[in-house]
């Protein structure tokens, strides 16, 4: 796989945040889950939409979800972006409920929809941070 | 049978100014030419004007648009000012402000306006629109993953929306072509050579599965309403715009199973305030003006304001029921995607020259109850109001 050289753009990342981008340094996928009611939320929440309780807690996600929805850039918007075109960005509904937005890559030959199993990579995006990918399951084609 | 609301106010003046794609002056200067023009189509003086609501456009900062925007018009009778920023439904929201406020004594005669330049020189529509807007609130990783534009987040709804009613982009193509049937019709629209289907499928994806013709097409310009109480109403030497019902939904950005924010919009709760307040059923609705940025949100409004099925707007569009001559008339100026893309304003401005049977070559024969929608946002914030050509003195 190949990545620009010119720099993504990295979000300024505020403090609420920073355990889901902290855990994607280390590969792993950080969820809140509500410790009222259990139900999992999308990084990163003050309060649980479900119950409105606001004691949340960090929890590692399995990382394997379903395709929501995609979307394919035919060109590009940003110089970033320029030789990966056309790619792929899907919103992935994990196994613990969250959705999560990621490219999808694909190797030759894949085919996938809407309801495709995925699972979770990490890509090198510039010399200090990694950033999650999906990938199809193997054995997916 | 629901007791038929009368009027809450109406929209007695109008103003336009030329609506272009090169650049002459900033949007504040547009607003005040707007205002002035819809003042004097009012039948009124500057010094009858006594609340100001100013609609900024999201992309714009809050100095092109600042509350001093009253000094810049003239006035200085004001006891009711405010910028509205609800994104692309603020212009139906200054509107529904106005009459609250009408209705509480606050103020008796209000401007609301909109304008906005988003081509300046040598940016292009595309450039202008080209940025990262955080908008499905997924912190900032949207940008690092290249998830850039506002098309790109319809382009998601788009996705689902085809997978979950397994539809095919011919249902997005149906509602390009409608708008451009009326359009054609529309002096005032920018788009206006027939479309058919097969040049639609031709075109080059933009960001799958929306193509530029699902896309809004944006002009510089500026669009005021003077809004009053009913009795002023009659003074006025224009057709009054009835207001009979007003409404908002809003739900949220729930990213997670169990929700879909992309197709189940805030669109249906305030479809159905605005249509209790007015005493109405969806079935009542003779034409509507939705806010359309995107083709897929006609598709969606359609099925969520309650006048199609789930699934189904597509084939009710390709039918031809919202073209000329079918029996709901849908974005009758052209809307945002053959007409003119100035937010909220658009549908505002077609609504009333169509009540006022200003409308030419695409008048609407029936207008006893007229949709006007706004949205803003991944179409997470919605404002409605239900609009006719009669009093109905209760």
């Amino acid at each position: 796989m190949k990545f620009a050289e010119q720099s993504v753009v990295w979000p300024e990342i505020k403090e609420v945040a920073k355990p889901f981008y902290e855990g994607m340094q280390q590969h792993k996928i950080m969820i809140q889950q509500c410790s009222n009611c259990s139900t999992h939320l999308p990084p990163a929440q003050l309060v649980c939409d479900h119950c409105g309780c606001d004691d949340l807690t960090w929890v590692e996600a399995d990382g394997s979800g379903e395709i929501y929805t995609y979307v394919v850039y035919h060109r590009s918007f940003h110089p970033a972006f320029n030789d990966q075109v056309p790619y792929i960005v899907a919103l992935v509904e994990l196994k613990e409920g969250p959705r999560l937005m990621g490219q999808l890559k694909l190797k030759e030959g894949q085919i996938y929809k809407v309801g495709s199993t995925v699972v979770t990579g990490f890509h090198k995006i510039d010399k200090n941070n990694e950033l999650l990918y999906f990938q199809l399951e193997d054995g997916d084609s | 049978m629901m007791e038929r609301q009368a009027a809450l106010s109406a929209i007695t003046g109008l103003g336009m100014t030329e609506f272009t794609r090169d650049y002459h002056k900033p949007s504040w200067q547009l607003a005040v030419d707007a205002i002035g023009l819809a003042i004097k189509d009012a039948g009124l003086e500057h010094s009858d004007i006594d609340g100001l609501l100013l609609n900024k456009s999201p992309l714009a900062e809050l100095a092109d648009f600042p509350m001093e925007m009253q000094d810049y018009a003239g006035l200085s009778n004001l006891s009711l000012l405010n910028v509205v920023e609800a994104e692309g439904s603020s212009m139906v929201q200054t509107i529904q402000q106005a009459t609250m406020a009408i209705q509480t004594g606050m103020a008796t005669k209000v401007v609301c306006v909109f304008a906005d330049t988003p081509l300046q020189g040598d940016t292009s529509a595309g450039e202008a629109f080209a940025v990262a807007m955080p908008m499905m609130g997924h912190l900032g990783i949207e940008i690092a993953n290249g998830f850039y534009t506002p098309i790109a987040a319809y382009a998601m709804a788009a996705q689902r929306y085809l997978a979950v009613y397994d539809r095919t982009t011919d249902d997005l193509g149906a509602v390009a072509i409608s708008n451009r049937r009326w359009a054609e019709l529309n002096d005032l629209a920018k788009l206006r050579k027939p479309l058919t289907i097969e040049q639609y499928r031709e075109a080059p994806f933009l960001i799958e599965p929306l193509r530029m013709l699902d896309c809004a097409y944006p002009v510089n310009g500026g669009i005021a309403v003077v809004v009053t109480g009913v009795e002023q109403a009659k003074e006025s030497p224009q057709p009054p715009a009835y207001i009979y019902g007003m409404g908002q939904g809003h739900a949220g950005n729930i990213n997670r199973r169990g929700h879909q924010p992309e197709i189940e919009t805030g669109a249906k709760q305030a479809g159905e305030i605005a249509y209790k307040m007015a005493g109405i059923n969806a079935s009542d609705i003779d034409a509507c003006q939705f806010y359309d940025a995107f083709s897929i949100s006609t598709l969606i409004n359609l099925e969520l304001y309650g006048l199609c099925g789930a699934g189904q707007a597509g084939e009710f569009v390709r039918s031809g029921e919202t073209s000329p001559g079918g029996k709901l008339p849908v974005n009758t100026g052209g809307g945002h995607l053959s007409g003119y893309y100035l937010q909220g304003a658009t549908p505002v401005s077609e609504a009333v020259m169509q009540l006022r049977n200003q409308a030419g070559a695409r008048q609407v024969s029936k207008l006893d109850h007229m949709l006007v929608t706004g949205y803003g946002g991944r179409m997470q914030f919605h404002a409605a109001l239900i609009m006719g050509q009669q009093e109905r003195v209760q």
